[in-house]
């Protein structure tokens, strides 16, 4: 998805983007999905600038790039992304301002970890992510407060109270999902078209 | 646009320092004055002739409507204004204030702040003192000063702050990014923020260090104090639309030499930090001495903040 129409500055809709190395930082800390091209850049322009230690934590192990020096990279694998998102959390409660944190996964961990990062008081400028897969969303109930995940389509049903929620272009940045809201909840019954899959 | 003023009395002065006087200021018909957000700043309308406005920081709770105080350095190698606040200003005096703006308010999703300051770039972290600790927000201030001058301000902000959180460096510039560098800015949680009030040089010592360490711009923030001597040279304005040309006199800014003139040139903070004033420069090289325009602003050189800058290579034509 490429980014039309309204400026990053002026919304809270996620963007697609790579994620790059900041030379700015002063300690790394990558979250990856399993190798992939953009991770492998990352790691190599780190290894090049070498500003600080970088802790590499996958759910698919991932080969060690070559360190500049062995105490400057960590690597840890973990059993999948939900333990990936819990580590996150820990390593974030006992950081300090220089952190930066890079994300490499499917959407709905991506969101997870932009959610946690959001509530550790990472900044915009302190996280990069990297979507990979297929484009699903993350939906928040207005109603239940349940967030439905995998949601494809721009009209689904709530996980938790059932209700066919329409998904809006809101995102929290907190939530890390989509609003949805109910469809008919204006007029019981009337319902728009449920299976618009987007791009 | 001149913007509407308050007329406000001198209640209260008060020599704190050498050089450093605070001036307490209410409304003129005894009515409530406008809240601020913490870091606010007047534009002072200064009395005599030529017409001057100064730009002072509000020295006192963001939530007291019944007065604001400012704290006048004095300036020898002015332009006159401070001196009129130490030397003529009584009380009992009135004078036109412009209502509150800030232009370095902290940010309210900080879970902690670092504040540094040099010298009387202490003033905007009074207000900041007393909405942090209203708010039960963390902080640690840092005040480079010497020692002689920190006193009466010290001892009302060590009462203010909570224990520990103010400290006083008075062994200069490298004892101060010494600490701030070994001790400080290398061990701050996710979430705080930085913010930084002085001299221009001290904020780029203090931020560039802050930036090696890792810091992200978004958790950085300063307000440059407007007291700098630089060097003023003489030199003239050429105003394309009437053909006015003007002389601008080492002791005018630009925006005061247009607006004696009586140009209505728009302004706001005349520090060069908001950008109302914002002038196309059709001919000529500006001296930009302002925090608005970017680098890719300054160097096309299309465009000058009157406030604040002067002209490095004439003749200057300005779209007016």
């Amino acid at each position: 998805m490429e980014a039309v129409g309204v400026s990053p500055c002026h919304t809270t809709l996620p963007r697609d983007e790579e994620i790059v190395f900041d030379v700015g930082g002063s300690s790394h800390l990558v979250l990856a999905a399993g190798p992939s091209a953009s991770v492998d850049r990352l790691l190599a322009s780190w290894r090049w600038h070498g500003n600080g230690p970088l802790e590499l934590i996958g759910w698919t192990r991932l080969p060690a790039p070559a360190a500049p020096a062995a105490d400057q990279l960590s690597e840890v694998v973990v059993a999948d992304e939900s333990d990936a998102i819990r580590l996150l959390a820990r390593r974030l409660k006992s950081a300090v301002v220089g952190l930066r944190v890079y994300v490499s996964a499917p959407e709905t961990t991506v969101r997870r970890a932009q959610a946690v990062a959001a509530a550790a008081g990472l900044l915009h400028d302190e996280i990069g992510v990297e979507i990979r897969g297929a484009r699903v969303r993350r939906v928040y109930c207005a109603h239940c407060h349940a967030v439905t995940e995998q949601v494809s389509t721009s009209a689904g049903r709530c996980g938790g109270c059932e209700r066919v929620l329409v998904v809006h272009h809101h995102f929290s940045r907190r939530h890390g999902a989509h609003l949805g809201f109910q469809a008919d909840a204006e007029v019981h019954g009337e319902v728009p078209g449920r299976n618009q899959g987007w791009a | 646009m001149t913007p509407s003023t308050i007329a406000v009395r001198v209640a209260r002065t008060e020599a704190i320092a050498p050089g450093l006087r605070a001036l307490t200021l209410v409304h003129a018909d005894g009515a409530a004055l406008p809240s601020f957000a913490p870091g606010g700043h007047v534009v002072v309308h200064l009395p005599g002739a030529p017409p001057r406005r100064n730009s002072y920081s509000l020295a006192s709770s963001p939530s007291r409507t019944d007065s604001y105080r400012i704290v006048v350095r004095l300036d020898r190698a002015g332009r006159g204004g401070s001196r009129a606040l130490h030397e003529q200003v009584t009380v009992g005096d009135r004078l036109a204030i412009e209502a509150p703006q800030s232009l370095f308010a902290p940010d309210r999703t900080a879970a902690r702040h670092v504040l540094v300051a040099g010298g009387v770039g202490i003033t905007p972290f009074i207000s900041y003192a007393h909405e942090l600790m209203y708010a039960g927000t963390p902080f640690e201030l840092h005040w480079s000063s010497r020692t002689r001058d920190s006193g009466a301000l010290g001892a009302e902000l060590a009462e203010l702050c909570p224990p520990g959180s103010l400290r006083v460096h008075s062994g200069g510039r490298d004892a101060l990014l010494h600490v701030l560098g070994d001790d400080i800015l290398d061990r701050q949680p996710l979430g705080a923020h930085l913010s930084v009030c002085g001299p221009a040089a001290m904020i780029d010592d203090v931020l560039g260090m802050a930036r090696r360490l890792g810091w992200p711009e978004s958790r950085l923030h300063s307000e440059r104090f407007a007291l700098e001597a630089g060097r003023r040279e003489p030199f003239a304005v050429e105003l394309s639309r009437s053909g006015l040309v003007l002389d601008v006199p080492v002791e005018l800014t630009l925006l005061e030499a247009l607006e004696e003139a009586g140009l209505d040139v728009p302004y706001l903070c005349r520090q060069g930090i908001c950008g109302e004033c914002r002038t196309v420069v059709l001919r000529g090289v500006p001296d930009h001495r302002d925090d608005y325009l970017t680098a890719g602003d300054r160097s096309v050189n299309s465009a000058i903040m009157p406030c604040v800058s002067r002209c490095a290579e004439g003749p200057l034509v300005l779209d007016l």
